[in-house]
């Protein structure tokens, strides 16, 4: 009789520098640890899988980063899925269960893109959003009739309005320091860099606000002390539906990180509700602060972005005098960046009082423009996708070179992660949740 | 109850309103950071509720060094007593 068991793997990953002597210095710095805590956790991918598996399943979530693989394991199926820095991990993972006649099945974004060369390492390949294909591919499983790959775009679009709570109960045993949600899908921006508007499309889908509120109480219940982060990509483009969003937080009571752009930095109002709601820290990709650059990243909103790039210290202001932190992405690597490039965004931090911030490189992961860009421009590098880290390099840049990078991160991290630093921020902090106080 | 215990339940419901986590589940000897996540943000918070229950000024800086709710609650009252580090 067939095994019921099914192992929901995520490949173990390395998304900082890839030479251990340099990560010794950043996880010595002041305050790095907040950094890596919201660099980790699980994607809701697999509890969203498990909340879809029949009952006659049993499903097991594995993180490699934090537990071992039981290849001996009696599986009747295994799914990993992977980013791309994951992919050659996930690879091999494969071969140890095809080694043993378990089916293996793999899904993500970077096996969307990279459909052929999945299929080369997996039985079946998932192309896109899974919710459609999963309870299908279940079924053909059971009947021995499961395919070499499912396409999202071959059944019906996602309707999240649909979705069921994602089975995080299943993390328990993880001791996760953030989990992370998702209110919605989709992005209108396009980024050159990014691939999210190309696998989720461009029309923004939100789930209802009861749907989202009923996750949350569903996590609240089962991990009373968890910090959420909101995984959404730009949560707050549909102001609309966040104030009402914002207004079922409050009673909530929850803290909680998100994503979003700078846009909300001019709308005050939303800032206060922002913080009442108990919204703590927001990310906000900056990219660049090179208009050249900035230029060449947007497709979409090009001159909104441009004009906020003028007014960007006064949105900050707005925003952390509303006692919400900003931790700030920017991108090394962009063909107008120089080895100065550091040094200005470093002063940017200092000077805007960012409660935090983080420097990528550049990397052209499969399904964006940028990939497609430099390899008609002949600067991709034939490195491995393990390099794919978002902090080593893997093409060619126009105006700075290897070594610079390099070495200019880990400075630049020092600096942003400086004790000093640290002190001169918690007293700008302290003086605004004072004054907040008065209010 | 005594002084001591007012204290501790005090700072237990400053820590409890600004992480919004429920009272009931910080404990004297729950670790700020590795039980409660506080971060650097909730932790200066935490420093403006306490200066302003306890009518003390205590710096900033001194919660970054302490671990546990026990070591929160002594270092209010070392400021009670009469520590100005400020």
């Amino acid at each position: 009789m067939m095994s019921n068991k099914i192992a929901l793997i995520s490949p173990r990953s390395c998304f900082f520098l890839k030479r251990e002597d340099k990560n010794l210095i950043l996880d010595n710095l002041t305050g790095f640890d907040v950094h890596q805590r919201y660099w980790s956790g699980l994607t809701s991918a697999f509890p969203i899988l498990a909340s879809l598996t029949p009952s006659e399943f049993e499903i097991e979530i594995i993180d490699e980063n934090i537990e071992d693989i039981d290849y001996n394991k009696d599986y009747c199926m295994v799914a990993v899925t992977a980013m791309t820095q994951q992919a050659i991990r996930a690879y091999q993972i494969c071969a140890e269960f095809r080694k043993r006649d378990i089916h293996t099945v793999i899904g993500g974004v970077h096996s969307s893109f990279e459909t052929e060369e999945a299929s080369l390492y997996a039985d079946t390949v998932v192309i896109g959003e899974a919710e459609n294909i999963w309870q299908i591919l279940l079924s053909d499983l059971k009947n021995g009739t499961i395919k070499k790959s499912y396409d999202q775009k071959d059944y019906p679009p996602v309707d999240l309005t649909k979705v069921l709570i994602p089975r995080y109960d299943l993390l328990k045993n993880k001791n996760y320091k953030i989990l992370w949600l998702n209110t919605s899908r989709g992005c209108p921006y396009d980024c050159e860099f990014c691939s999210v508007t190309n696998f989720f499309g461009k029309k923004m889908r939100n789930k209802t606000i009861d749907q989202i509120c009923n996750e949350i109480e569903f996590v609240k219940k089962h991990f009373p002390r968890i910090l959420i982060g909101f995984g959404d990509d730009n949560m707050f483009v549909n102001r609309k539906h966040a104030y009402q969003l914002l207004e079922r937080f409050k009673e909530l009571n929850f803290k909680w990180v998100a994503q979003t752009d700078i846009s909300i930095g001019e709308d005050k109002e939303f800032l206060k509700s922002l913080f009442n709601a108990g919204c703590q820290t927001v990310f906000i990709g900056f990219e660049s602060l090179d208009e050249k650059n900035l230029e060449e990243i947007y497709e979409v909103g090009k001159k909104l972005k441009k004009d906020f790039f003028a007014r960007y210290e006064g949105m900050i202001e707005n925003i952390q005098s509303n006692g919400i932190g900003i931790w700030g992405a920017f991108i090394i690597g962009l063909d107008n960046d120089t080895s100065q490039t550091f040094k200005t965004i470093v002063d940017f931090t200092e000077k805007a009082n960012l409660l935090g911030a983080q420097i990528t490189v550049l990397t052209p992961l499969p399904g964006t423009r940028l990939r497609k860009r430099l390899m008609e421009e002949k600067r991709l590098l034939p490195t491995s996708w393990e390099n794919y880290t978002l902090q080593n390099i893997n093409f060619i840049p126009k105006n700075i070179s290897y070594q610079d990078i390099e070495n200019g991160i880990i400075d630049s991290m020092k600096q942003i992660f400086s004790e000093e630093r640290r002190l001169k921020v918690a007293k700008y902090f302290k003086d605004i949740y004072i004054n907040l106080g008065k209010d | 109850m005594d002084n001591s215990k007012k204290m501790i339940d005090e700072v237990k419901a400053i820590i409890s309103k600004i992480t919004r986590i429920d009272k009931s589940m910080i404990m004297e000897n729950s670790s700020l950071r590795e039980d409660l996540w506080i971060d650097s943000l909730q932790a200066i918070q935490i420093v403006v509720s306490i200066e302003e229950e306890f009518n003390i000024k205590i710096s900033e800086v001194e919660i970054f060094n302490v671990d546990t709710v026990m070591e929160v609650v002594e270092l209010v009252e070392e400021y009670k007593g009469g520590k100005n580090d400020v």
